[in-house]
């Protein structure tokens, strides 16, 4: 089934059975820069359909059913890339204006990589119901479908586009996915709104990424927080490796020297500094019994 | 009260397994007519078909036939944590449960529920393996990656396996479940004392909010007392352990409701495991059960790339049922599962009885 590029007169001449405004096509990821718009026509049993676009200059011509014949505009006119959730969704938009039946737009699924069967239409019919500003996210790109759903799962009925509004454009594609995701396990966790988040984001001096993170980890928080205090009294700051979450007391000191006389020196420093802390009272918080301890009764 | 009702909407036979004894068994016991097609072999089922993520849909095909690899594996256990010594036999690849939290989540893809119906094939490999190593205690389970007595209503499975291993001394074989499906095991009497029925138990608070299909905490430990009277040896499994409000109160509750009612004395051992996940089974579960709140915690990324409740959280849950489980008087061989070194020097929960059990001499 070869598709016929004709003029649009000769389109103006058919008896048209079924028409749709495809003005939306214009924007479609054409393969060739020849075809930047394109009317659809098919003749689906002496029914001549369209798919209308006033912008476009030619029409393409299948001798074929409907569906057969968006099949085949798709594969032989458009680059379906991989993630172009912004060019599959508006492809399935177009299907449902033409009248396909649900069977036959799961065969276009497959080939603009949507999601198959029932799952497919459950992720259509859920980014239908995203504010513009989330599915704009989504459709760039800048978050994750799986993210927005959760994070919509959570906040449906929230004016939720008030918090994305707050999230800077400059943090990254999985900066952006962990916020809506810690956000949304502190409202599971908390019931808190999120009014309540918004709040807190704006009174805080951290940046947005720290500040979900410490709302969402409150005692991970206070544990790092005496572990780095602790560090910094001891003049160690970034030369302990050690395991970020303390599931271990393995520490290593990093100590970079020239020789034997510098390492003596280096190695005095240290025993000064950690003689200071201890003769100040200070608690071992290497020991991470005390480390637990501090933390949970000072909340 | 079993809460399964064993249907499928479609079945399909491995040919080769057509006539089987026990394909026809399971199928004279699944009332419904359901189409049933027959296949070639189970990897032409998997490439025919698209993967189920989702446990409710997978549970709702079955598929009979033999399964191909290793018959008895040891348990993975998990990296840089201390491993129980188990064994497993994959006899059911599937669960239809649906515990929010169930790790086979992030295991399984395939679309149907599989039963290994090549019965004589596991017992055969079975009795080589014991007769080759008979200085060696084994502990076998068939709870890996389904529910050992889930389906048992159907396959009768558990009558062939307390009489198949009345023949060994040096293997104890456990049924892992959360349900109360016992009709079977009640029929017959173990005579060995090599069969273990381990349950696992939480909470009705996370029963009925995390484990959809599973049997209610007194409909299990009706269960216990009922098997215990027939001559069973009884686990328990604290696994997973997961954090609620409430937590004290509730699990407390489940202990001293077991221990009013089941004599110690016939519990074989009890494991503790706190919840812990997968970066894959977070996305799992995000997407099959999105309202749970089991995932809202603090977590630590651990040595063996799961994720755990911080040390200190989870320090106090175990200590916490630990001290619970003395109150109750329980002199109960406990272990962890899948726990760090840190965690069981900390805690010391194991005494010589389940070194010898459980680990041999590893601890």
């Amino acid at each position: 089934m070869l598709g016929k590029i004709i003029s649009n007169k000769d389109v103006s001449e058919l008896v048209v059975s079924g028409a749709v405004d495809g003005s939306f096509t214009s924007d479609l990821p054409y393969k060739s820069e020849i075809f930047r718009n394109l009317n659809l026509v098919c003749n689906n049993s002496g029914k001549f359909y369209l798919l209308i676009d006033n912008r476009a200059e030619f029409s393409v011509y299948y001798d074929a059913p409907l569906c057969d014949s968006v099949k085949r505009f798709i594969t032989d006119f458009l680059e379906m890339k991989q993630n172009d959730l912004r060019t599959s969704y508006r492809l399935i938009d177009i299907s449902l204006k033409l009248g396909l039946e649900k069977g036959e737009i799961e065969d276009i699924f497959k080939i603009i990589r949507w999601k198959a069967g029932d799952t497919g239409w459950e992720y259509y019919n859920k980014i239908g119901t995203f504010s513009q500003k989330l599915k704009d996210l989504v459709f760039d790109n800048k978050v994750s479908l799986n993210y927005a759903l959760l994070f919509v799962k959570i906040f449906e009925n929230d004016a939720y586009d008030d918090f994305l509004n707050i999230v800077p454009d400059t943090i990254t594609f999985s900066e952006r996915n962990l916020i809506l995701e810690r956000v949304a396990e502190i409202s599971l966790k908390n019931n808190a709104s999120l009014d309540e988040i918004i709040r807190i984001v704006q009174k805080s001096k951290e940046n947005i990424v720290d500040t979900i993170y410490n709302i969402r980890n409150p005692l991970f928080a206070k544990i790092s927080s005496i572990f780095n205090v602790f560090l910094k009294k001891l003049k160690l700051t970034n030369k302990v490796v050690y395991d970020k979450y303390f599931e271990n007391e393995n520490y290593k000191l990093e100590i970079h020297f020239k020789n034997i006389d510098n390492l003596m020196n280096l190695l005095e420093k240290r025993k000064l500094d950690l003689e200071n802390y201890v003769n100040n009272g200070g608690k071992d918080y290497f020991i991470t019994s005390n480390l637990f301890s501090d933390s949970a009764s000072d909340e | 009260m079993n809460k399964i009702k064993n249907t499928f909407n479609n079945i399909f036979i491995e040919t080769k397994f057509k006539r089987h004894y026990k394909t026809l068994e399971i199928l004279d016991n699944i009332v419904e007519n359901q189409e049933i097609r027959y296949i070639d072999d189970i990897l032409s089922f998997m490439k025919d078909n698209d993967g189920a993520i989702n446990p409710d849909v997978r549970s709702k095909t079955l598929f009979l036939g033999g399964m191909r690899g290793e018959i008895l594996r040891k348990c993975p256990g998990s990296y840089g944590h201390i491993c129980c010594n188990y064994s497993v036999i994959n006899l059911y690849i599937g669960c239809p449960i649906n515990c929010s939290y169930c790790i086979l989540q992030s295991y399984l893809n395939q679309p149907a529920t599989i039963i290994n119906v090549d019965i004589e094939n596991i017992f055969s490999n079975l009795r080589n393996i014991f007769s080759a190593s008979k200085d060696r205690l084994f502990r076998i389970g068939t709870g890996e990656l389904g529910d050992s007595l889930v389906y048992d209503d159907i396959t009768n499975y558990s009558i062939d396996f307390v009489n198949f291993f009345t023949e060994f001394d040096n293997a104890i074989f456990e049924f892992k479940t959360k349900t109360d499906k016992i009709a079977n095991l009640l029929k017959i009497v173990p005579n060995k004392g090599n069969i273990v029925v381990g349950f696992s138990v939480n909470p009705d608070i996370i029963i009925n909010s995390e484990e959809k299909n599973a049997a209610a905490l007194d409909d299990r430990i009706n269960a216990m007392r009922l098997l215990i009277q027939k001559g069973y040896l009884i686990a328990l499994h604290f696994d997973p352990l997961i954090l609620i409000d409430n937590f004290e109160y509730e699990y407390e509750t489940v202990i001293k409701k077991i221990f009013s009612q089941i004599e110690s004395k016939k519990i074989q051992w009890i494991s503790l495991g706190a919840f812990r996940y997968t970066t894959d089974l977070k996305k799992a579960i995000q997407s099959n059960y999105p309202d749970t709140k089991i995932l809202a915690e603090e977590f630590a990324l651990c040595e063996d790339k799961k994720f755990r409740y911080l040390r200190p959280v989870r320090a106090q849950l175990y200590k916490f049922i630990l001290n619970t489980l003395k109150s109750a008087r329980s002199d109960v061989p406990v272990y962890f599962c899948m726990e760090s070194p840190q965690i069981w020097n900390e805690l010391k929960p194991h005494n010589d009885q389940i070194k010898k059990i459980v680990f041999g001499d590893k601890i």
